[in-house]
This record gives structure tokens, sequence and C-alpha cells, in this order.
């Protein structure tokens, strides 16, 4: 069978697991890699999606920029939930 | 001459005033004066061609729907010229009211304020309107914290949350829209429409009612405005309760007039504005701090224009746009009294306030004579407003309504009157050598005068306004002009 | 006893929000104006590029509007974290291996984010996205060296005139009797740079500044960190 129908729900699963990891973390750092692991699927599953345009968007600001904000924001307030 | 230029130069001179802050900062402070002389000018010559037949407008040569374009027809025409005359005045009186540092990026926040809500009005497609929807948001919730201190941080944070809310519901609304009638302009849209599944066209419908009433501030939604109003700016607190809300009420009726003519959407409007009347004008008369009544009390005029709207018959539509244009000149007048008061005086709270009549008489006079404008007495122009409302209301049957409305405006005066009678009968707590500067005395000398003519001669008023209330309810009218120019 | 009801309202919002979208046609060929946007845009704006000739030409006014509340957000991020006294970043330098590599990738991302801004008629990409990479390999030199300095001035300048060319290009559409931001040079052979006539001029503006932009923003950020 083709690589694609092994490629999607296996793509699915890892966002998924890193959406569960992002949100049940305590220490907000290791969340927020959590969200940028998602970025960087997702953009693959718009390149699988035949839309090249929206994966690089989304790798360029998605992976880098957001992940560098929300960092220096936890850096300002505090590191650890409750 | 066209109406693209109401958009084109607010951005080129947006873009222009870093550049010159380089060179000379009191240069900067002239510029949106300059830009808003240049829009009134370009405002009335095409006022008389946009009551007539609609311009519209296409922009990068495709013609619609395949490209975007600006409708100017009777309703933006007065909107716009509305917008920007304020938006001068504004400008006047901020000239010599700002003197925290960044003074250039104020100017810059302040004039793309203006220019997203003009832009909200004369658009004739929704991906547009959505654009400068998130223009005029991403300016206000800059200016709301503009004053860096803690209350005007935590309200833009606040208005900052719960406007992204509003921008992600719109974008969905579009966004499910697009998906099944494959265009993308108003006029387009309201053709195809009916073959839309009934289930789809109301999910849709509430997502836009969430996300503009969000910036509206119909009932349940409305938490951010108190803060917002005073914590930011007094002019500031002034283009938002009289240009932006405005726009946005704007953008909702010609969403649900054009797209979504369900009766019971109609009922649902006047039930809305109903209880956000009466929660907001109850709530204004516990406030302490100035700002926040003229908030509240704001916040309790647009559900009256709400109730206006849902009636939707022509005289009441026709009165609705009149409060709103009146509304929109004495909230201006009250919150630039009020924020030299609150200059003068040195703290936000009523009780700091007594006695400054005999102190500041100008200033005081300026801020009676919008309290009173406002509650709807006699020769001022907040009476035939009022009283248009109450009319057409009435004469839809609904008497409850009109009885609310009654009860409200009499705790409105309560409210009002309170501070005017503090302010001219209570003795001196506080005085100030400081005197109001001339151009804050004479934006609100301009308002006044204004106010007066209104409320001596409507009826030159509304004879504009009855075309542009035609057009509001007029759907065939719109698609033959915004398909077929 | 809360939970239990806002997990049957979720469920009622679900259950018409999934009902909203199974009714969507997803994969099938498109109709109304995406159909006439993939049929004409070879013969109409000369870029080979179907998404760039939609966001450039046929709906530049959103661009520019777009365009304008990245400059907004950050305006708005310069007046709120406002300080007069300039400070320096107090983040430690980084170690070795990282100071000799990011010397090394820095041009070369500079590099990679103006061909995809200058190419973005002709290959996926465009402004934001060449200016979104300029600005992350800036991003690894701030985070590497402690006293890599960008000159704000020179930013500024930049960014107000990249924008200004953007209006500029709409304007001169004006001024020559045309509409705002049409298409006023010739359209040239497509799959070749110099075509799509001002395409690529915008989309280098849009490049520049949103480089500039985003730059400034890290840089602002940056700052504000204590120790």
């Amino acid at each position: 069978m083709d690589w694609l129908t092994i490629l999607v729900p296996f793509l699915s699963l890892l966002i998924i697991i890193a959406a569960g990891f992002a949100v049940y973390q305590k220490d907000l750092i290791l969340a927020i890699i959590g969200t940028s692991a998602i970025s960087v699927v997702l953009s693959i599953f718009f390149y699988i999606l035949q839309a090249p345009d929206v994966a690089l968007t989304e790798a360029a600001i998605g992976v880098a920029l957001s992940t560098i904000i929300f960092v220096i924001t936890i850096k300002k307030t505090k590191r650890y939930e409750e | 001459m066209s109406p693209v230029h109401f958009i084109a130069i607010p951005l080129f001179a947006a873009f222009l005033i870093p550049l010159v802050g380089k060179v000379s900062k009191n240069l900067v402070k002239l510029i949106p004066g300059i830009v808003f002389l240049y829009l009134s000018y370009v405002a009335i010559t095409l006022f008389p061609i946009g009551i007539h037949k609609p311009i519209v407008e296409i922009i990068a040569g495709f013609k619609a729907p395949f490209g975007i374009s600006l409708y100017y027809g009777p309703l933006a025409a007065f909107l716009t010229t509305m917008i920007t005359l304020i938006g001068f005045v504004i400008w006047l009186y901020s000239y010599k009211f700002i003197i925290r540092e960044p003074i250039e990026k104020y100017y810059m926040l302040f004039m793309m304020l203006i220019t997203g809500s003009t832009g909200i009005v004369l658009t004739g497609d929704v991906f547009n309107l959505f654009v400068f929807l998130e223009i005029t948001a991403i300016a206000a919730y800059s200016l709301t914290a503009f004053l860096r201190d803690k209350d005007g941080a935590e309200a833009a944070f606040k208005y900052l949350l719960i406007g992204s809310f509003s921008s992600t519901f719109v974008l969905l609304a579009i966004v499910l829209l697009y998906a099944n009638v494959h265009t993308l302009n108003m006029a387009d849209i309201a053709t195809k429409i009916s073959s839309v599944p009934l289930t789809t066209r109301i999910f849709i419908l509430i997502l836009f009612l969430m996300g503009l009433g969000i910036e509206s501030e119909m009932f349940p939604l409305n938490g951010w405005a108190p803060d917002a109003y005073s914590q930011a700016p007094s002019p500031v607190g002034a283009v938002f309760g009289g240009i932006v809300v405005k726009a946005s009420i704007y953008a909702l009726m010609r969403l649900i007039y054009l797209m979504f003519e369900f009766q019971s959407v109609m009922h649902f409007l006047v039930i809305m504005g109903v209880i956000t009347m009466l929660i907001a004008e109850m709530s204004a008369m516990r406030q302490q701090q100035i700002k926040r009544m003229l908030a509240f009390s704001s916040i309790g005029q647009m559900g009256l224009v709400i109730i206006a709207f849902g009636v939707g018959t022509e005289p009441s539509v026709r009165a609705a746009l009149f409060q709103m244009f009146n509304h929109a000149l004495i909230k201006s007048l009250l919150f630039f009294a009020a924020g030299y008061l609150v200059f003068h005086s040195g703290s936000k709270k009523i009780s700091a306030l007594d006695g400054l009549g005999h102190d500041k008489p100008i200033t005081s006079f300026f801020f009676a004579f919008g309290a009173l404008a406002i509650i709807g007495l006699p020769p001022f122009s907040g009476f035939w407003s009022k009283l248009y409302v109450l009319l057409s209301v009435a004469n839809s049957g609904l008497f409850a309504a009109v009885a609310l409305i009654l009860f409200s405006s009499v705790v409105e005066a309560i409210y009002y009157l309170r501070v005017v009678s503090r302010l001219y009968f209570n003795t001196e707590v506080a005085t100030d050598v400081r005197r109001t500067p001339v151009s804050g005395l004479v934006a609100m000398g301009i308002l006044t005068l204004v106010i007066l003519f209104v409320g001596f001669y409507p009826n030159l008023v509304l004879h504009w306004m009855t075309p542009a209330a035609n057009e509001l309810l007029n759907k065939a009218a719109y698609i033959k002009a915004g398909l077929f120019h | 006893m809360r939970k239990v009801i806002a997990i049957l309202l979720l469920a009622v919002v679900g259950y018409y929000i999934l009902g909203t979208l199974l009714n969507l046609p997803f994969g099938q060929k498109a109709t109304g104006v995406g159909k006439y946007y993939l049929d004409s845009t070879i013969k109409e704006t000369g870029t080979v590029n179907t998404v760039t000739s939609i966001v450039v030409s046929y709906r530049g006014f959103d661009t520019l509007g777009e365009v304008t509340v990245l400059f907004l957000a950050a305006t708005g991020l310069g007046a709120i974290l406002f300080d007069k006294k300039g400070k320096k970043r107090s983040l430690q330098n980084a170690s070795l291996i990282v100071k000799t590599s990011s010397k090394m990738i820095y041009p070369l991302t500079v590099l990679l984010g103006a061909y995809v801004f200058v190419h973005g008629h002709l290959t996926p990409g465009g402004g934001f996205q060449g200016g979104a990479i300029i600005a992350t390999g800036t991003l690894l030199m701030f985070m590497a060296y402690r006293s890599f300095e960008t000159n704000h001035t020179a930013l500024t300048i930049i960014e107000s005139l990249a924008g200004l060319t953007f209006v500029s290009i709409g304007i001169s559409g004006l001024i020559w009797g045309y509409s705002f931001l049409q298409n006023i040079l010739p359209l040239g052979t497509p799959n070749e740079l110099l075509s799509g006539g001002i395409i690529p001029l915008i989309y280098i503006a849009v490049g520049f500044k949103v480089g500039a932009e985003l730059t400034t923003v890290l840089d602002t950020l940056l700052k504000t960190i204590k120790g």
C-alpha cells in the first residue's frame, strides 16, 4: 500500500501526542517545546496537502518566532505551573 | 477624487511618520491634522455624488466578484463624513493633551484607528471587512495601554483577550461562508446565500453575532468596555465611543440585513438591546469614577441604537442612524470635558470634582452642556433623536420596550445631573492654577456649536439620512449596484 | 457538577460544528471564484504561482491591510515597552559550537530569505516567508553573541521606506488613470524572473519590511530581560 496511508495517521498520532504533552506538563518551557513540535508536524501536513506556501509560512513563523516570544514571556513570569 | 483616497492617503502618512519623526518631533504632530483636513475635503466633495447614485470603486482593476470593490453609497457617504469630521476634532483636542513620551507612535496608532473604522464602513467585501476589523482592533489594544500604568495594562490585556476571540469567531464565520458559496463579495453572497442549508446559515449567523457583538458591546460581551474606555487616554476614549463602536454596529447590521434576514434575529436584537441598555444604565448609576460612568452610559446608548435597528422599519433605521450621529458628537464632547476635569482635579473620582465649576467655568460648562444634551432635553439634538427612536418603536407596537427606554432615560438623568450639581453647587475642594489649553477649548466649542445647530434644525440632517436608511433596507438595489455597476 | 454541564454544552456545540463541517465539499474541483483564479492567472497576471497572484494582485488590498496590521503590532509593542535609556541585552554568550556555527549559518540564512522573497512569483514563498526567515537568522545571532547589535535607526528607515514603496506603487496606479494597485508594468513572459508586472516589486518591498519589523520586535523584547 502506498506510503501516504501510513504517513498521515502516523503524523496525526504525533500531533495528538505532542498536544497532550504540552497540556499535561508542569514545566512551561517543555510545554512550549511541545507546541513548536506541533508546528513542525503541521508544516509537514500542509506540504502533504499540496500547499507549499502555507507549509513554508508555518515553518518560519510557528516554529521559531512564536516559540521565542513565549520563552521570553515565561522568563519574565514564572516557569512552573502552580 | 475617489473613495480609495480615504484609505490610501492615511496609510501613506502612517508609513511616513517614523521618517519624519527622525527629523523633527513637532512636524509629526501636524501630519494627522493635514491628512484629516484633506479627507474632510474629499468627503464633502464626494458626499453629494454618493447620496444620489452609489459609487462603486474597483481596486486592482478586476471587476467584482473577482476583485475587491468599495461601495460608497448614501450610508457609507454619511458615515464616512461623520467619522472624518469627528476625527479631525479629536486630533485638535489631542494636539496639546498628549504629553507622554512616544508621541509619534501615538499619532500613528490614532490615525490608523480612524482609518480602520473608515475601511469597515466603505468596504464591499467580507474578507476586507475582517482585515479592517483587525487594523482597528490592534490599534485599539495598543492605545489602551498607552499610559503604561498598571490599570492600563490590565484593561488592555482584558481587551486583547476578548478581542482575539472576536477576530477568531469572525474569521471562522468567513471561512465557513466562503466554503459554502465560493465567493467573498457581499453582493454576490447575498444572491447565493439561499442555496446554503439552513443549519449552516444559522451557525454562521451565530458566529458573526458573537464576533461583531463583542466589538459593538452587546450585553454579555461587553465586559472589556468600561475598563478600556476609562484607562485609555481621553481622546482615545472619545474615538472608541464615538467611532469604533459605530463602525462595528454598522458591519453587524449590514451583514444581518443583507444576508441573514430572519424575523427571529430582529426580535433577538430588540431583546438584547433592551437588556444591554437596562444593565448599562443601572451600572452607571453606581460608578464612582467619571470615565467609567461615561463608558457605561455609552454602552447604554448603543443598546438604544441596537433596539432601533432591531425593529427594522424605515423610520426606525433612520432614527437609529440619527441617534448614532448625535451620540458620536455628544459623547466626544463629554469625554473631552471629562479629560480636562480629571487633569485639573488630579484624580479620576467624581468626589474630586466638587466645586470645580467655579474654578474652571468653561470646561464645566461644556460638560454640563453635554450632559443635558445626552439626557434628551429640548433644544439640544439628543432630544430629537431619542424622540424619533421612541416614536418608531411605539409604532411597531413594542410598548414594553418604550416603557423601559423611558425608565432608563430617567436613570440617566439622575446620574448625570448628580455630577453637574457636584460641579456647581458644592464647595471647592481643589484649585488648579493650570489653564485648559486653547486647542482643547476650540475642539469642545466646535462640537457644541454643531450640537446646537442640529438641535435647532434637525430636519436638515434627517433629510440626508432617508436615502441612507433606504439603502440599508433595500437588498435588491445594493446587489444591482454592487455587481453590475 | 459544573464540569458536567460544560462538557454537555461543548458536546452540543461540537455536534453542530461537525454537522456544518461534514457538509463542506472538501477535495473537489474548485468552483466559483476559485475556478476563475486558477484558469486566468497566467493570462491576466503573468505569474505561475497562483497563490502569489491571488495574494498580491487579485486581493492586493488585503495584503496592504495585513502589512499595516504587522506594522501596527510592532509600533504598539515599541510604544508599550518604550524605554528612553537603551539597555544592552543581558543574556550570556552561548557555547563555542553555537558561536562558530551561527557565524557561518547567518549569511546563508539571509541569502535563503532573500531568494524566497525575490522569487515569490515563481516558486512557493513570498514576502512574508522570506522576511520571517531573515528574522530567524538574526535571532540566531542575537542568542549566540551578547554584543551583536543592530542599528535601530537603519531598521526603522528601511521599514518606512518599504511601506512607502508599497503604497506608492498603488497610488501610481491611481495617478496613471487606472484603479488603485492595478498592474501597470508590462507582464512579460511567464516563468522568467522579470515577469508579472508590479508583483515582484511589491513582494520585495514586503520582504524587506517584514524582515526589518520582526528584527526590531525581537530586539525590543530581548532587551527587556533583566539578568
